[in-house]
């Protein structure tokens, strides 16, 4: 049983020494400590960990402080229901339900089209037509979900310049009676 | 019941390597592999970073060191308890209807998904796991310690 003790904790000792070392010269690195991101929930504003997002949030370097003013606006940002409800009504905005199929189907915010996160790459030409500029705001069940948010990074990826993830998403929606559509995927 | 040698030494090497290709890609994309850990909806936000961090570093060392024959029993019994905790979150996933990316090899967005038919390859490497702790000894000398047992 000593001898057990001995090896667990040589073991131990072998992967905090590893960790650290890699937390020092890995490009890749995250920080220790979970980083947060202030985002709008179903009920208000609500804390989420910011590794979920693509952002500057993520970053462990501090950028220099003459170009803090150059820091772009945040992309993907979080949008809020009344905010993208007022967006639905000035059709000024494409709303994308990154859920699979048979969710979507059965019911969905009117006039969403159907890209599930993890068919991504299947649907790319529903993109193709669309300006890099395009508003395009994307939701998901809400906030026990993250495809909208990892659809919103992809599409950042793909070098689109105004995205939005709307993180209380189809449960907030329905909760503030909004307009919604069942039936087949465009 | 004693396995021979040449398939203790295989199981072991064959349990080692499935563990340090699984480390790598998640030691050099720790943001996917927290990712990946938040998905399934079980660590507190607090411990996603350290959870990240530290893990895939356990997964590669452990596996070095069935490789090299070196705490053998213990790296093997640590392997054990991580796929078993591994398949027990899978099982959790489902049955909780979350459709989300494994996190186990790959962490592309194309890489497997939480199914029934993951916990059974899970299943296959408990069960790999578990014959090689049965086989091996503690400390550093299993393939001597082995070799003296069979050629008694």
């Amino acid at each position: 049983m000593r001898r057990t003790f001995f090896e667990l904790g040589s073991l131990a000792g072998l992967v905090i020494i590893a960790a650290v070392l890699s937390q020092l010269f890995f490009p890749n690195r995250i920080s220790f400590f979970t980083k947060y991101v202030e985002t709008e929930g179903a009920d208000g504003s609500k804390l989420i960990p910011a590794i979920l997002l693509n952002s500057i949030h993520n970053s462990n370097s501090q950028p220099a402080s003459s170009d803090l003013e150059n820091i772009p606006p945040e992309n993907p940002a979080t949008i809020s229901t009344g905010d993208v409800y007022e967006l639905f009504q000035g059709k000024s905005a494409i709303i994308i339900d990154a859920r699979d199929l048979e969710a979507y189907e059965s019911g969905h915010i009117t006039g969403a089209w159907n890209i599930p996160y993890h068919k991504f790459l299947d649907r790319l030409e529903l993109l193709d037509p669309l300006p890099l500029d395009t508003l395009i705001i994307t939701y998901c069940d809400g906030e026990d979900c993250n495809a909208s948010i990892e659809l919103a990074n992809a599409l950042v990826s793909m070098g689109f310049s105004n995205i939005r993830y709307y993180f209380g998403g189809w449960n907030a929606w329905l909760k503030d009676n909004y307009p919604i559509t069942s039936g087949s995927a465009q | 019941m004693k396995l021979p040698p040449i398939l203790n030494h295989l199981f072991r090497i064959l349990l080692g390597g499935i563990f340090i290709y699984a480390s790598l890609d998640k030691i050099w994309e720790p943001g996917l592999f927290a990712k990946a850990i938040y998905n399934y909806r079980l660590l507190p936000d607090l411990l996603l970073h350290p959870v990240a961090i530290l893990l895939p570093w356990l997964e590669l060392i452990t596996g070095i060191m069935l490789l090299a024959n070196f705490f053998p029993k213990t790296s093997a019994l640590v392997q054990l308890i991580l796929i078993s905790v591994f398949t027990l979150a899978i099982i959790t996933a489902i049955s909780r209807g979350l459709d989300i990316q494994c996190g186990c090899f790959s962490l592309d967005a194309s890489g497997t998904r939480a199914t029934w038919w993951k916990v059974g390859e899970n299943l296959l490497l408990i069960a790999l796991a578990a014959v090689v702790v049965m086989q091996t000894r503690l400390g550093m000398h299993y393939s001597l310690a082995q070799s003296a047992d069979h050629s008694d």
